[in-house]
């Protein structure tokens, strides 16, 4: 059965032709799928079909394990974006982006198909003179 | 599996264009609440020219967790509610302005509304749809310390105060809810309650006396909220005997009733003794084009749907006049 109804697919694909460019979407299972990961391979394959910009290729996190570690990938299913020349943005979704993530999931790949949202000043400025590594974890209370 | 597309949020900026000073609009809109969009969704439908000013898109619904009585859903939260009525607004393309605050408003063949920040915008028509804001006790502390211990909405902030004591000031309705909504997760709750006795109903203040770690003190006011950094005490006097304390707390939130925000309109457009505009069931006010709709107004329930239907007659009244005129 389809993940997605007429209904929703065809808002999907109407959003989705406001992409400026290409996006690939790289999709990292195994060969003897969970629930979850099989859940994911078709949401990523029905998705794919939304869009001519949207260029998927599906990965073995086990056979493909190079690829895999090169993405710090280290867990399935796992979706990771890439720009229209195929270079990491850094953007990944683990887990199928259900509920109301299916919005972060489809602005992601709007934001990297060109609709660049720059920072504003100062806070470019700012964040520019960040001079160490810093790690951010944003935690979200579902009510 | 589920999907809640929010369409709205990926409509192209260039449905919203930029409100414009150049430009003589039939209607203006001042307000983007229920009563606010929905006029705007009327507006447009009638195909007048139509500019909105919000200020918080939203309002009030934008801070409420749980509505059960918006009819065609049984449960939905504020902001979700929000998103889909500025999902149908947007569709229209209508000129927008968001952030500023009102000034002053101009009668005449064309009103004039002008902002805080000095831009001046013109229409035929305006409905005023701003709303109301809580209510403030306005004593030494309480601006200084929003935000570090002072609150307004339990919804919003009840949460930061987990096993913490809290104070709630007010004893109708919104106290009562505060007070409930806390005991549940506070260390200790304080009812502050100027009056002798709670005001609000019935089944609250019993639900309210069946937590143990809540009291309620009568006849009592505050006197000043205290603490550098963040809250740290209220001191509060005892209004029948002037008896002083000073009461250890982390939060206190202020729950005494809301203010219609009309301050622009005074001594323009009549208001009633609590500062509401007046209006006929037209939605007209005491000034020929000038309209209002929603909590700003003297309409005797505020409440979504109310302030939903108040926006859509409004906007067929400021369509109509506009229409008779040319």
């Amino acid at each position: 059965m389809a993940l997605f109804d007429e209904n929703v697919k065809q808002q999907i694909s109407g959003i989705l032709k406001n992409m400026k460019g290409p996006v690939n979407l790289d999709y990292f299972t195994q060969e003897f799928e969970c629930a979850a990961c099989r859940e994911t391979h078709s949401f990523v394959e029905e998705f794919a079909k939304l869009s001519d910009r949207i260029k998927l290729s599906i990965d073995d996190f086990q056979k493909d394990r190079a690829a895999a570690d090169g993405l710090h990938i280290d867990k399935i299913p796992a979706i990771a974006i890439k720009d229209g020349e195929g270079n990491d943005t850094g953007i990944r979704f683990y887990g199928l982006p259900g509920g109301y993530e299916i919005n972060s999931f489809i602005g992601s790949v709007l934001e990297v198909s060109g609709h660049r949202e720059p920072l504003k000043e100062p806070a470019a400025s700012r964040v520019a003179a960040v001079s160490r590594d810093v790690h951010i974890q944003v935690f979200v209370m579902a009510t | 599996m589920e999907f809640n597309l929010s369409a709205g949020m990926f409509s192209s900026e260039e449905k919203f264009s930029p409100l414009d000073t150049a430009k003589t609009y039939d209607v203006l809109i001042l307000g983007g609440g229920p009563a606010g969009l929905t006029a705007a969704v009327y507006c447009m439908r009638k195909g007048v020219s139509t500019g909105i000013i919000v200020k918080e898109i939203g309002g009030q619904v934008a801070l409420t967790a749980g509505i059960e009585n918006y009819m065609g859903y049984r449960h939905i939260n504020g902001v979700e509610l929000v998103d889909k009525f500025r999902e149908q607004v947007v569709q229209f393309g209508i000129d927008y302005d968001e952030g500023a605050s009102i000034a002053s408003i101009e009668a005449g063949e064309v009103k004039r509304v002008k902002l805080e920040d000095g831009r001046v915008f013109s229409a035929r028509a305006l409905i005023v749809a701003t709303g109301k804001s809580w209510r403030k006790l306005e004593v030494p502390g309480e601006e200084e310390l929003t935000g570090l211990g002072v609150a307004y909405c339990t919804t919003c902030d009840g949460p930061f105060y987990t096993g913490k004591d809290v104070i709630v000031v007010g004893g109708g309705n919104s106290g009562l809810e505060a007070a409930i909504d806390l005991a549940r997760i506070a260390s200790s709750v304080t009812v502050v309650q100027f009056l002798d006795r709670l005001t609000g109903d019935r089944i609250l203040i019993d639900k309210m006396k069946g937590f143990e770690n809540v009291r309620v003190l009568y006849e009592t006011e505050v006197t000043s909220i205290n603490g550098s950094e963040e809250v740290e005490s209220v001191s509060v006097r005892n209004r029948k005997n002037g008896a002083v304390d000073e009461i250890h707390a982390k939060g206190i939130f202020i729950e005494i009733g809301l203010v219609p925000n009309s301050g622009f309109a005074k001594g323009f457009l009549k208001l009633n003794e609590a500062g509401e505009i007046m209006v006929d069931c037209a939605c007209r006010t005491s000034v020929p084009g000038i309209f209002a709709a929603g909590d700003v107004t003297d309409v005797p329930f505020k409440q979504i749907i109310i302030a939903g239907g108040e926006g859509a007659k409004a906007a067929l009244s400021a369509c109509n006049y506009v229409l008779q005129k040319s």
